[in-house]
């Protein structure tokens, strides 16, 4: 009997000090391919992630009243480099907000910058991995010099469900990573102002 | 855990919670479990660096592992034995890493003349329960031509990341940052520039 309250003590003790499961929510990128029929736009473009971005940890609820964490700027990065190589002549990843030598270099005609919100949710009282994923993808595209050229936003959903996420508990949020820039490229390849 | 509890459907709420819990322990302490790192994934910065390497093609050539105590493979973390997903081995975790980069910047053919080969010297994660976890990677690395060789140099990784004292907390935590130290360790190599002048050489 002591033993199971000491467990019991000891287990809650561990929910109860706040720690969130890691996960990453890097969609597969050989899923993002562009679609056949639509042109690319004949612009280099550039983006840019700041570091700050790459390391900011988010976190959001699971099930059972766990919480999970991720790094969604670090996890989307591939996934933004192959959508917007997709879209554009090419994709040159920023080292600053003013790359002024890149910017030289690789005649970059549009600087993408994008923002994101998550949340993340699971009913199960027994599970933490969360069920449904949301993320919102926003994208402000400038011109070279800085100037406001139009901003795209993209919302993700990703869902899954015990047996699906019973092998990779970020399932959900790979989806709507995943999700989110798919229909951001949708977007971007609509978007005929960025052919001049 | 989620197995159990999913299997334990005619099971009344409070009989649920000591099963649970106890599986959390289990699961916090437990041993020997085997578990496959998942497979790597690019760099982005990575690519850029190789891009603006100029022209040129190369190949991987196969990887070899030196033995050693720091030279783990499998990895272990806390007594969970950690396989590569390329024929369970770093060496081939690496080649693969860097062939896949070298794919994704355009600069990789199968049949270049000019290939890419290296051999894992150290190989160690470490996932403290109360501080701060490593991951520390050195690789020989060499560029050859035919019979030459006109590169070789030791690159080596030293990444932190935070640990913590819950096993299904700091295990993931510990297999997700390996693959951020090659991002690393491969970033250390693509920006040295005799190395890329080895790639260009003719």
């Amino acid at each position: 009997m002591h033993l199971v309250k000491f467990i019991a003590a000891f287990a809650t003790a561990a929910i109860l000090t706040g720690c969130a499961h890691p996960l990453v929510i890097a969609p597969d990128t050989t899923k993002l391919e562009a679609p056949a029929k639509t042109p690319k736009h004949k612009a280099v473009v550039g983006y840019y992630i700041s570091d700050e971005q790459r390391t900011q940890e988010f976190v959001s609820p699971g099930g059972g009243g766990d919480k999970v964490s991720y790094f969604p700027y670090r996890d989307m990065d591939l996934g933004l480099f192959k959508i917007l190589g997709n879209c554009f002549a090419d994709v040159v990843r920023l080292k600053s907000r003013n790359d002024a030598a890149a910017v030289s270099e690789h005649r970059i005609a549009y600087i993408v910058t994008p923002q994101l919100k998550t949340d993340s949710s699971s009913p199960s009282p027994f599970t933490w991995p969360p069920t449904e994923f949301k993320v919102d993808l926003s994208a402000s595209i400038t011109d070279s010099l800085g100037k406001p050229v139009m901003t795209k936003t993209a919302q993700g959903v990703g869902r899954a469900e015990f047996d699906e996420f019973k092998t990779d508990y970020a399932l959900s949020g790979k989806k709507a990573m995943q999700d989110a820039l798919q229909k951001l490229q949708q977007l971007l390849l609509e978007a005929r102002e960025l052919d001049n | 855990m989620v197995g159990l509890s999913r299997s334990n459907n005619q099971a009344t709420l409070p009989s649920r919670i000591p099963t649970f819990l106890l599986t959390l322990v289990i699961a916090m302490i437990s041993s020997g479990c085997s578990i496959m790192a998942p497979p790597y994934s690019p760099s982005p910065e990575n690519l850029q660096l190789l891009r603006d390497g100029g022209k040129y093609t190369a190949r991987v050539a196969e990887f070899g592992s030196q033995p050693g105590e720091q030279n783990e493979n499998p990895i272990s973390i806390r007594g969970n034995t950690i396989n590569s997903p390329y024929n369970g081995s770093y060496a081939g975790y690496l080649a693969e890493a860097l062939r896949q980069e070298l794919a994704m910047a355009g600069k990789w053919s199968q049949s270049a003349e000019t290939a890419v080969t290296g051999t894992v010297l150290t190989n160690t994660v470490h996932a403290p329960p109360a501080s701060t976890g490593t991951v520390d990677i050195k690789v020989r690395f060499a560029v050859v031509r035919g019979s030459r060789k006109s590169y070789e140099q030791d690159k080596s990784v030293h990444h932190e990341f935070p640990s913590e004292f819950a096993g299904p907390i700091a295990i993931p935590r510990a297999i997700q940052e390996y693959q951020f130290a090659v991002h690393k360790l491969l970033a250390e190599l693509y920006r040295d520039q005799a190395f890329v002048a080895a790639l260009k050489s003719h």
